[in-house]
């Protein structure tokens, strides 16, 4: 099978969602060296809230606020009520992030039961469009103008404002920043939120593709690991650029050599890693 | 003739586009007391981790007792007699004062990377480094934690620690940063029983501890040799005053 | 001074004895334990092992692995190619399977030695998956996600016909262990083992006394990686098979943190850590669903109230009844005077 436009709006589709999850995560490893395996269970917490209000409203645009809201504010538990105490303990992150993940992924499966639940995209966006010669579905081509405008926006914040100037700075020398007494731990706070809702909204947005399953949480988790190795930790450009990379690759392996989807990605990281450790657009380590 | 302790050729280290050290020339005898002094930025203890092989410089050559160190790492120049103290005292905060001269004292000790000895069973280290503790007067801390030590004590440690180990050649960055003015006169007379043929090289803000310690001071500014003598001679110099002595105490102000 | 040794050796002696009582019950143990408690007792007994050599990196030389199920699962393929493939009998198929988890750590040490920290973490959870992906991918050899069932648990031949087959396996995985554990303890108590404790603490340091860290470092992640097979095969014997979830990141997370939960960098707190949460996983999954809410919140409260681990928490009580007095005093202390009270204030005090 050629590399045809479908498969194109396949890949970039799914890496609209892995920028989604990701994003968050380097920026908030790159500020405070804070490792959050909790990520993929914020994401499926998203999907799961996504369902339900989906199902009961009948309105999709009132479940991605929800789904992003439940995570933003499992989110700010985790960093109000943990953070202090793990600044720089990677091993008391994992333990506390693994925790998290694990009562999610009980809890949600008490809730939500194992099958694999999935909502129906909106009435605007099912169906299938044409483009350049191919047949795609129109919803998957909206997740790519949503990533976009996404990406678009969470770059122009960054880097763009004067708030952006101080994660920045906080990524590259976090005393350097507090020397110049802006709080670093509120703007950490801010970052952490934010990351939060972009992974509930990732899941939400998710749902109608990915379908919300038991699994997808560390499935997810190890995918936005991926990318944000892959683009750099810390680095929001490396972000977008990895999840497209990463997105393309694992949708052409799936199409050429489906077993093998998950390798080869984790093959791709390593390799780049043993070249480059710092990742595409990381500083040196 | 007998090859300098320590000589510098054209040391230069550039960091990023910056010039920390500007061609640096240096050469220190064996036996001699060396303080190396200048403003804050002057490049004092980045010339000091260039010495010991803690930063590669960009450029030139490092020669102890006439070897070029200048591409062996770190721990190799410990062979030749180098040791270095840091501005914080360079001790492990979470073993006792004990475990930190043991460690010391069984480097190279026991072979296969210290895998074929324990060093509950070593004796003659354990009895050696009582003693080294003693001499120092840290016996009565010997089973305490570092961490829980004052500064004070922390320091001294870290010199024991070194002490045991014989150096040639000891770096002393800023020993005296971090005493309260009342420990400074011990600790100076400290400094001073060090065996006369023992060479050391002291970076110090402490005038007070540089001309009662130094053979000879060596001025730097702005990564690059102002001017070397005697204390007599530095204390005359002009360009030495303007740079550094009355920055000196400009920065004490601010 | 007197006082002080006194102590110290009184304490020593009354954990000699903690050691000989939990030496004895394990040996007992199979005489009063039907035959599920004693293989969630094997089980355990397999873990600590693991964890213990996960410790070695994680605790003592302070490097973060989220990975050492390669390890892991690397000695249970090789047990379990080797048993059923080549017939191979256990001693040398262990042997084996130690070998092979040197080998994969001699040749990745390089790599995921460049990177310490949360960095270390990453590339060592990428390392698990790249293995994991190759047994996927692999079927002709590794059976794929089907794993390789039929692998034969072995017997001590002195014992069979007079115990059970499970209790005789525990005493084959029991005489391994404790080998290993023996030779684990003079790894930590050598030279060798307080120059990673200086590693952790402060590796420069370590390189300024004139120790070769990287090196240390590699020998330690080796030895890591030969310990962790071994426990890897000793699992694939206890469970029969041998499948990818041994190789996965999440068998690696859950050694971490039974390292973290016992204590990580003290020598027995990975057995505690191995013993609270397999029990938890077996004895609350026989009353409830919701183990693994239990476990999560357990992963948790741990993070809260025990950051230094099970095996610490005598030292954390005895601190913490400590505070109630004036004479002990916190860390920073200016006087060197002070110092020396606080020393004596300690000594009187026991």
């Amino acid at each position: 099978m050629p590399i045809n436009a479908a498969s194109v709006v396949i890949g970039l589709s799914y890496a609209s969602l892995l920028f989604l999850i990701s994003v968050g995560l380097s920026v908030v490893f790159g500020l405070m060296r804070f490792v959050n395996l909790a990520t993929g269970a914020l994401y499926l917490v998203g999907g799961y809230v996504a369902w339900s209000v989906a199902n009961r409203t009948d309105n999709f645009w009132l479940a991605l606020p929800a789904g992003a809201l439940v995570a933003l504010v499992i989110g700010v538990v985790i960093e109000r009520g943990f953070l202090d105490r793990l600044l720089g303990k990677e091993l008391m992150q994992v333990s506390l992030t693994l925790g998290v993940a694990y009562i999610v992924a009980d809890v949600t499966r008490w809730i939500w039961g194992g099958d694999p639940l999935r909502v129906r995209a909106p009435e605007a966006l099912r169906g299938s469009t044409r483009i350049f010669g191919s047949v795609v579905p129109t919803y998957r081509l909206a997740l790519i103008v949503i990533g976009a405008i996404l990406a678009i926006v969470v770059w122009y914040l960054l880097e763009r404002t004067r708030w952006g100037a101080y994660v920045r700075a906080g990524v590259d020398d976090m005393e350097m920043l507090e020397c110049l007494g802006v709080n670093g731990r509120r703007i950490f706070s801010v970052v952490f939120a934010l990351g939060a809702l972009l992974c509930g909204l990732g899941g939400a947005l998710g749902t109608p593709v990915t379908g919300v399953s038991p699994g997808i949480d560390s499935q997810m988790l190890l995918m936005a690991l991926i990318v944000v190795v892959l683009g750099g930790l810390g680095s929001v450009l490396g972000a977008i650029v990895a999840s497209g990379v990463v997105g393309m690759v694992d949708n052409m392996v799936r199409t050429f050599w489906p077993e093998a989807s998950f390798f080869v990605v984790w093959v791709l990281v390593a390799l780049v890693l043993i070249v480059r450790p710092q990742g595409l657009f990381g500083r040196a380590v | 003739m007998t090859a300098p302790a320590l000589q510098l050729e054209d040391i230069t280290k550039t960091i990023g586009g910056l010039t920390i050290l500007d061609g640096i020339p240096l050469k220190v005898e064996p036996g001699e007391r060396r303080a190396i002094i200048g403003p804050n930025g002057a490049g004092k203890t980045t010339l000091l981790n260039v010495i010991a092989g803690f930063l590669p410089p960009t450029r030139g050559r490092v020669l102890i007792f006439g070897h070029d160190v200048t591409r062996l790492p770190a721990h190799r120049r410990v062979d030749v007699g180098l040791m270095k103290t840091n501005q914080q005292p360079a001790v492990l905060r979470e073993l006792t004062a004990l475990e930190n001269v043991m460690l010391a004292l069984l480097r190279g000790r026991h072979r296969f990377f210290g895998l074929a000895g324990s060093v509950d069973r070593d004796h003659e280290a354990r009895r050696q480094a009582m003693s080294v503790l003693e001499e120092w007067d840290l016996l009565d801390v010997a089973h305490e934690r570092v961490q829980h030590l004052s500064h004070g004590y922390q320091r001294r440690l870290e010199l024991a620690a070194r002490f045991a180990m014989r150096p040639r050649l000891l770096l002393l960055d800023e020993p005296a940063a971090g005493l309260a003015a009342d420990e400074i006169p011990a600790f100076l007379e400290r400094l001073q029983r060090l065996p006369r043929d023992m060479t050391v090289i002291l970076v110090e803000h402490s005038m007070r501890v540089v001309f009662a310690f130094a053979d000879r001071i060596t001025v730097l500014h702005h990564g690059a040799v102002l001017t070397e003598g005697t204390p007599d001679e530095v204390r005359q110099d002009r360009y030495a005053q303007e740079a550094y002595l009355s920055g000196g105490t400009r920065r004490k102000d601010a | 001074m007197h006082r002080k040794g006194l102590d110290v050796r009184s304490a020593r002696s009354s954990r000699l004895l903690l050691l000989a009582v939990a030496v004895i019950a394990l040996l007992v143990a199979p005489a009063v334990l039907p035959d599920y408690p004693l293989s969630v007792l094997t089980e355990i007994v397999i873990f600590s092992l693991f964890v213990m050599s996960l410790n070695l990196l994680v605790g003592y030389t302070g490097l973060p692995s989220l990975g050492h199920s390669a390890f892991f699962g690397t000695g249970g393929y090789a047990v379990a190619l080797l048993a059923i493939r080549a017939h191979l009998s256990a001693i040398p198929a262990l042997i084996v399977a130690v070998l092979a988890g040197i080998a994969l750590a001699l040749i990745t040490g390089p790599f995921v030695l460049r990177t310490s920290g949360a960095y270390f973490l990453i590339l060592t959870l990428s390392l698990t998956q790249v293995l994991f992906g190759i047994v996927w991918l692999w079927r002709g050899m590794t059976g794929g996600d089907d794993g390789l069932p039929g692998v034969p648990r072995p017997q001590l031949p002195f014992l069979s016909g007079v115990v059970g087959s499970w209790t005789n396996f525990y005493y084959v995985v029991l005489l391994v262990v404790a080998i290993a554990v023996a030779t684990l303890w003079w790894v930590v108590r050598s030279s060798f083992g307080l120059t990673l404790v200086g590693i952790r603490e402060n590796e420069r340091i370590v390189e300024g006394l004139g120790y070769p860290t990287w090196w240390t470092k590699y020998i330690v992640y080796i030895l890591a990686g030969g310990y962790g097979a071994l426990a890897g095969g000793l699992f694939a014997y206890f469970k029969g098979y041998v499948g990818p979830g041994q190789l996965s990141w999440l068998t690696a997370g859950e050694a971490l943190v039974m390292v973290i939960l016992g204590g990580a960098g003290t020598f027995w707190g990975p057995v505690l850590g191995a013993t609270v949460v397999l029990l938890l996983r077996y004895e609350v999954s026989s009353f409830t669903q919701r183990w693994e809410t239990i476990l999560g919140l357990v992963f948790i409260l741990a993070v809260l109230f025990l950051p230094e681990g099970l095996a610490r928490l005598p030292d954390r009580i005895r601190d913490i009844r400590a505070k109630g007095r004036p004479a002990a005093a916190p860390a920073e202390q200016p006087a060197a005077e002070a110092v020396g009270s606080t020393a004596i204030a300690e000594r009187s005090e026991q």
